[in-house]
């Protein structure tokens, strides 16, 4: 009965023994599994993944840079030529200003009694400048008041009148233009 | 006694080889993964560069087989605003104005002024340059008249900056003109 008894303590030992031994075995192999992941991951990056990136990026690389030479220069450089004429064509043409108008203008304000024996036209300051004789001062009273009454003049100012022979009058006269008038 | 040596000698194992997975982890696979990672993040830039750059180099050939088939207002547009000065066309031009009005072109003179640029302008973007000519002409008040409108319509475009018309010459109908035009060319 004893023997007996000790026999089965013996085998319940033996039994632990080797499942303890079994569980750090099993424990081992699995870390040595993880570390064969981790290892073979590595390597699967470095040599395999990281290969194919490099290659997918000179391949854009290349892509990109053939693209480049898809259009052609001298038909590109035309065609920007073209462009930006017809841009700095649209602003000129924005700043364009009629100069002619003024002379018919002048035309169908003269006194009878009036003409202009000088005449000066400065565009970008809409002023003219003209000098003239008339028969007698009344004559230059009456010039004066019909272009001041004009729509399209902005202001004048008179730089003197004076007698000269046979009793005309001389003047002078500055005219300036409203900004709409030569458009 | 065995078993339990062989067991403490297998935890011993495990650990140093889990120090290793970690060591080899934190060492390479983490900085390599990163390493590529950023090149991933290269290559999506750049496929999504070479996406757009597709798209403007079709949208461009659109433009230039567009414009190839603009010859004729191409050329008036380069006779309008040419890209070189065209100096001797310009004067050219203002004579046969003046012979076509029936006044005398006494003489021109140019000179190239720089163009004042727009606050708009582009760096790279071609300026406008200014042809400046200051012309003498004689004749009739008429022949004027008729070469004023002439030069503000012709091709080539042209702005009148002044006009002066003098004394009558003789007491007919034969007057001194001056006259300052500015002719434009775009210089590349």
């Amino acid at each position: 009965m004893a023997q007996n008894l000790g026999s089965n303590y013996s085998n319940n030992q033996k039994k632990e023994s080797a499942r303890s031994g079994g569980s750090g075995l099993r424990l081992l192999s699995f870390m040595v599994f993880v570390f064969v992941v981790v290892f073979l991951s590595y390597f699967g990056l470095i040599f395999g993944y990281k290969n194919f990136v490099a290659s997918q990026i000179e391949k854009r690389d290349k892509e990109i840079a053939d693209l480049a030479t898809q259009v052609p220069k001298t038909e590109l450089d035309e065609y920007l030529t073209f462009r930006f004429q017809l841009i700095n064509l649209d602003k000129l043409l924005k700043d364009h200003v009629i100069a002619s108008k003024v002379l018919p203008l002048l035309e169908a304000n003269a006194n009878q009694k009036v003409y202009y024996s000088e005449m000066n036209f400065q565009v970008k300051e809409r002023r003219i400048n003209l000098e003239g004789v008339a028969q007698s001062y009344e004559a230059v009273a009456e010039q004066f008041a019909t272009l001041q009454r004009l729509k399209e003049i902005a202001r004048y100012e008179t730089n003197g009148a004076k007698s000269i022979e046979g009793g005309r009058v001389q003047f002078n006269a500055s005219l300036f233009l409203k900004p709409e008038v030569l458009k | 006694m065995k078993g339990s040596t062989s067991r403490f000698v297998n935890l011993i194992l495990s650990l140093a080889v889990l120090a290793a997975s970690i060591i080899v982890y934190s060492s390479f696979l983490r900085p390599a993964y990163e390493e590529i990672n950023g090149m991933r993040g290269d290559l999506s830039s750049k496929t999504e560069f070479l996406e757009n750059q597709k798209k403007i180099v079709d949208e461009v050939k659109g433009l230039l087989e567009e414009y190839q088939t603009l010859a004729g207002p191409r050329q008036t547009v380069s006779l309008v605003l040419p890209t070189v000065e065209e100096y001797p066309s310009a004067v050219n031009q203002m004579s046969s104005l003046a012979r076509a009005s029936g006044l005398v072109l006494g003489s021109v003179a140019t000179t190239k002024l720089p163009f004042e640029q727009s606050t708009t302008q582009q760096t790279g973007e071609p300026a406008v340059s200014v042809l400046q000519l200051v012309i003498n002409l004689n004749g009739p008040y008429q022949a004027f008249k008729n070469f004023i409108n002439s030069v503000e319509s012709n091709i080539r475009l042209f702005d009148i900056v002044s006009f002066e018309i003098g004394s009558s010459q003789g007491g007919g109908d034969n007057y001194p003109y001056n006259m300052v035009v500015n002719a434009y060319y775009q210089s590349l």
